[in-house]
């Protein structure tokens, strides 16, 4: 069971991928888009069984094998890999059937469709694995796949660029999860979950000697497993590649930012609590990073002008309350946040990119009074942004505020500061959100919208699908963080003192209330600004000259990375290039030799010159010089 | 020495005596029929192969064991029995694939089979002899038949060039051969092999006159090899020769001469190693750099071959420099391969030719990828074998070789003759890119009658699957080999 709900989608992505022309021109699409959904029934009955108390490992075969390091190919089922299983098979499912629809005009279908489903293998290898070599595989195999479909328009320069910038911001996040891993290893002297995990907590107390400091081995393997997690997941620092990914299709986005990629980190996070329970700086370091992550990229969506990376950003802060959940303990509203957000971001970008579809154009500024021409996304898209606002009843409102009531209930520095962060956070997720409406929606422009229609019927079902999930998921979804039942069996470590959860009870009212007196505010203030008096937001933007342009420019993140990492790399590459390569090794390696062989050649030739004489003279040297060598032997010369 | 004629032992020399005895009918009946058109050529041609096809079948039967004949002036053992199977085996192939060359060449004379025949005739002697008198006669037997092969196409300067070029030098080496073997009977008192091996010992002071003499007598075969410095000869000669006739030098004669010095070296000069390895040991890595030098300038492939051919000698010598008898097995395995490849090559060389003229240039080759992909394939495949390249039989062979030298702990050695192979696979791999790459300009066709293509096919298989049967082959050369020393 376990292992066709993880083998499905790989089976239709070679399918796909290698015999298009076997399955023909329907084929390609609804072959990887049906086993996907079959990989969804099979992983709802497993997320089933996974709560019901059952969790065990299923052992495929042995793959490395060497003295200490065994290592096999297995599969495990618990419920945090269940409800894995369960919410990136749904998600992918949506999108592999949003994008029959979406991609119907794409000459690359049979391509588009095989990524697809690579990259859903390889998210569910990643969520279901029972060791840190299969999930580095998986998450090499996220990113390697992020990598082709974000370059999947490889005609457009700056989709290329976009991928390789992925590729290249993922890589050096990757290389902090390498070091993770081997710390694992030499620690543990395993790379199994259960035995790791099992013994976490008597390596609490042991240092591991860092250029002659003593560091505690497990801040130090949590440090370097949260690196990985902040490029995978883009936190502050490791976030630029996320915008650029936009160059993608959208459904791309959507399944990269929604379901898979993104959430990795999360997942490793929450997969690793039994080490991490045992950290103070590592904790802390996840919690402030998380709150910097989500207020920073909130403040840039503000500005943004661009849909899709209104949205992008939009993602990389809700990542950020994720993180910060983590950090104060409360691992299960991380995952609870990443699954309603996996609904309702899902159906954002889904939306947006049936905007997209409809009129071939990105930019919000040029659109406006769309929700005549297309009232089904209208009203989609109104509830994704209810749901990311976060107002009750959506799906948005029960997670985000357990997240806060867990922050402000950690009673520590860094989960006030935190909490503060992200109640400002919330306020403007509501301000950014409605912008998108009002001004997409809304707002009534001279554009002349005549032949725009409804996006097809594989398009709209999945946005419907999805509208469900945005609005009854944060309901549905409440066992989760219900401290009362054991929902997470032990899946997931929480020791004593940072029970914050448990403490989210004793919340006064008026914290509680908070975030959603704070969403309605953000929301009213885009009310103000953008429809009631639509010049304001103009003189805004210019008596709060140097705020918006910083938040225009998202912090100049890039154009520092740009100068002061990617320049001097480039000049040292070039520099090494010229110089070292082909001024010297080439120089005296291979062209040298090669030069030094075609001159010796002629000469050699030269001596070849047909006069038996000299032919004659040669033998007579050689016996000559032969001769000598052994009277010199002979002598004791030599 | 025996008095008596024993006639049971006079079976093994059988074979010689059949080939000699043919060889005067042949004369005979080829001055009766005479001959100017293609039909009586066929006919001669079929009467040499026929006689080669009984004396192979002769010796395959012989007695493999051991034995001395003729006031042991002639010896029998299981090196030599291989030896001169191989000789015969490849005389029949070359003879079968000159017929079309000979057709377009105009090469209508019943002396040119005959003298083949004569020619190995000589190196079955060479081969079985078991001193150095028998072995000079061989030697001269051999070699005057290839210098008037050399010459054979009478209307063409090279062709006479080569000649008289190969026959001058040829005496010269002939000379030292003489002088050296003079000069050992002066030391020991005997040119019989084995009575020189128990004479000739290990000394630490040794006479410079013994030294002399043994310089002397592995020039002479090295020149015989076309080993460098003593390989001038080979480049002109195998351009200037009937390319028929280049194939029979580069392959028969080369499998005779490595017989006759493994059985100079490990029989009578067998204890004097400290004299001769590191003699040897030059002129392998002189051959192997020459070889390799040599050939990235040429434009013929013919003169190219010659230097190829100097190249593998190189490797042999490499090999028998070590004087383990794992070195013996691997130079053996090595001539084994290298003359089945060249013999595929040469199938090839011959067959090239357009409006019956017959082409010698390696651009001639270009393009034939797509107007003849069997050609290219099977050319490429032994081209491959030939520098060296896994999974084909050359790299069997070159592996054997370094892995006997460092065995011995002689690894600077084996490091240089890397090095050579490596520079050596360049002009193999030129002529692949030309076949694969280069665009045509003019037709070239390959006049293959049917046996010649069954070589180049057999050859081709042979070599490219040499992984799936080297192990027996290796043990029935281990089995051979036991024979000497």
């Amino acid at each position: 069971m376990l292992s066709m709900a993880v083998f499905l989608p790989l089976i239709g992505s070679i399918l796909s991928g290698l015999f298009p022309k076997f399955l023909g021109k329907k084929g390609v699409v609804w072959v990887p888009s049906i086993l996907c959904v079959f990989s969804f029934i099979i992983s709802t009955f497993l997320f089933h069984d996974a709560i019901s108390g059952e969790s065990y490992e299923f052992h495929i075969f042995n793959w490395i094998q060497s003295s200490s390091i065994n290592i096999s190919w297995s599969l495990k089922l618990d419920v945090l890999s269940g409800i894995m299983l369960f919410i990136v098979s749904l998600v992918s499912s949506i999108i592999h059937i949003y994008s029959i629809g979406y991609m119907s005009h794409d000459p690359g279908q049979a391509r588009f469709f095989s990524y697809l489903s690579l990259f859903t293998f390889s998210m569910l290898i990643l969520v279901s694995s029972s060791n840190f070599v299969q999930l580095f595989l998986g998450w090499e195999g996220v990113g390697l796949c992020s990598y082709l479909l974000i370059g999947f328009w490889y005609k457009k320069n700056e989709a290329n660029n976009a991928a390789i910038k992925a590729f290249i911001v993922n890589r050096i996040g990757d290389l902090g999860l390498i070091l993770g891993i081997c710390a694992i290893y030499k620690t543990f002297g395993s790379l199994v979950y259960s035995e790791v995990f099992f013994r976490a907590y008597s390596f609490a107390p042991v240092d591991i000697l860092i250029l002659g400091q003593p560091i505690p081995v497990l801040e130090l393997i949590g440090f370097m497993l949260f690196i990985g997690a902040m490029g995978k997941s883009a936190q502050l620092g490791l976030h630029t590649w996320l915008a650029d990914a936009m160059e993608g299709p959208t459904p791309v986005s959507a399944l990269i930012h929604a379901a898979t990629m993104v959430t990795a980190g999360v997942f490793l996070v929450v997969r690793c609590s039994p080490i991490y329970e045992y950290t103070t700086y590592a904790l802390g370091f996840i919690t402030i990073i998380g709150a910097l992550t989500a207020i920073f990229a909130a403040s840039i969506a503000i500005t943004q002008n661009d849909i899709k990376k209104i949205i992008a950003y939009s993602t990389c802060s809700q990542l950020g309350y994720m993180f910060f959940a983590c950090g104060v303990s409360a691992y299960s509203a991380g995952i609870f946040h990443l699954m309603t957000h996996a609904f309702f971001k899902a159906l954002l970008f889904l939306g947006a990119g049936s905007v997209i579809h409809a009129l071939s154009e990105q930019n919000i500024k040029n659109m406006g009074g769309l929700s005549k021409h297309l009232p089904f996304t209208c009203i989609a898209m109104w509830i994704g942004c209810l749901a990311l606002a976060g107002i009750p009843p959506f799906a948005g409102f029960f997670s985000k505020d357990i997240i806060l009531e867990a922050a402000w209930s950690s009673h520590t520095l860094l989960g006030s500061i935190s909490f503060y962060l992200g109640i400002v956070t919330a306020f403007l997720t509501a301000f950014y959100s409605w912008r998108i409406i009002f001004l997409v929606f809304h707002v009534s422009t001279k554009n002349n919208y005549e032949g725009v229609r409804e996006s097809p019927m594989t398009m709209l079902v999945p946005i419907g699908l999805l509208s469900f999930g945005a609005i009854f998921s944060g309901w549905l979804g409440l066992d989760l963080v219900d401290t009362t039942k054991d929902f997470w069996v032990d899946s997931i470590t929480v020791i004593a003192r940072h029970g914050t959860l448990q403490y989210t009870h004793h919340v006064p009212l008026l914290i509680k209330l908070l975030p959603t007196i704070i969403a309605v505010s953000g929301i009213a203030l885009a009310w103000i600004i953008y429809v009631k008096f639509p010049k304001l937001a103009t003189i805004f933007s210019i008596k709060l000259r140097l705020l918006y342009v910083i938040s225009y420019n998202k912090y100049w993140f890039d154009e520092i990375y740009e100068k002061y990492i990617c320049d001097p790399i480039k000049s040292l590459g070039k520099f090494l290039w010229e110089k070292g390569d082909i001024q010297i090794i080439d120089k005296f390696g291979p062209d040298g030799i090669s030069n030094f062989c075609i001159n010796f050649a002629s000469r050699l030739r030269k001596l070849q010159s047909g006069y038996v004489y000299h032919y004659a003279f040669s033998m007579f040297f050689g016996l000559i010089i032969f001769i000598s060598w052994h009277f010199l032997v002979f002598l004791g010369v030599y | 020495m025996e008095t008596s004629i024993n006639f049971s032992k006079f079976l093994v020399i059988l074979p010689e005596i059949f080939l000699t005895l043919w060889i005067l009918f042949f004369i005979i009946f080829g001055v009766f029929a005479g001959g100017g058109n293609l039909a009586k050529q066929r006919m001669f041609t079929l009467v040499a192969i026929l006689g080669l096809v009984v004396t192979f079948i002769l010796i395959f039967t012989s007695d493999w064991r051991a034995a001395r004949l003729l006031s042991d002036l002639f010896v029998q053992d299981r090196l030599a029995v291989f030896m001169k199977l191989l000789v015969t085996f490849t005389g029949i192939c070359i003879l079968l694939i000159s017929e079309k060359y000979r057709s377009f060449e105009k090469l209508f004379i019943y002396e040119y089979p005959l003298l083949i025949l004569f020619s190995v005739l000589g190196m079955l002697i060479m081969i079985s002899s078991n001193d150095f008198i028998s072995l000079y006669m061989g030697v001269e037997l051999q070699s005057l038949s290839l210098y008037v092969l050399a010459s054979m196409k009478k209307d063409s300067n090279k062709s006479s060039e080569a000649g008289l070029k190969y026959f001058i030098l040829g005496t010269l080496a002939s000379g030292f051969f003489l002088f050296g073997v003079s000069m050992l009977f002066g030391i020991a008192g005997t040119t019989t092999y084995t009575e020189l091996s128990v004479i000739l010992v290990n000394i630490d002071n040794y006479s410079p006159l013994l030294a002399l003499a043994v310089v002397m007598i592995i020039s002479s075969i090295a020149f015989k090899l076309s080993a460098a410095p003593f390989h001038m000869w080979t480049p002109d000669v195998y351009e200037g020769c009937p390319t028929t006739v280049t194939a029979f030098i580069a392959v028969v004669p080369k499998i005779a001469a490595v017989a006759v010095i493994i059985r100079i070296l490990y029989i009578p000069f067998g204890n004097i190693y400290d004299i001769w390895y590191q003699i040897l040991a030059m002129v392998a890595i002189i051959s192997i750099f020459v070889g390799a030098f040599g050939a990235i300038v040429q434009e013929n492939i013919k003169r190219l071959m010659a230097y190829s051919t100097i190249g593998s000698i190189g490797f042999v010598l490499l090999a028998l420099s070590s004087g383990s008898q794992q070195a013996l097995e691997s130079s053996l395995i090595y001539i084994v391969i290298y003359s089945l490849s060249v013999l595929g090559c040469f199938v090839i060389i011959v067959s090239m030719e357009k409006d019956n003229v017959a082409l010698e240039k390696i651009t001639d080759l270009s393009g034939i990828s797509r107007t003849d992909p069997f050609s290219a394939i099977c050319f490429s495949i032994l081209l491959l074998s030939l520098a060296g390249l896994p999974p084909f039989a050359g790299f069997v062979g070159k592996f054997y070789i370094f892995r006997s030298l460092i065995s011995e702990g002689f690894v600077e050695l084996a490091v240089l003759g890397i090095i050579g192979s490596v520079i050596s696979a360049y002009y193999y791999l030129r002529i692949v890119k030309i076949m694969y790459l280069d665009e045509t300009e003019e037709q070239i066709i390959f006049g293959y009658n049917f046996s010649s293509k069954l070589i180049l096919g057999i050859s081709s298989i042979l070599v490219i699957s040499f992984l799936l049967y080297a192990k027996s082959v290796v043990s029935f050369i281990e089995y051979i080999s036991y024979s000497v020393s």
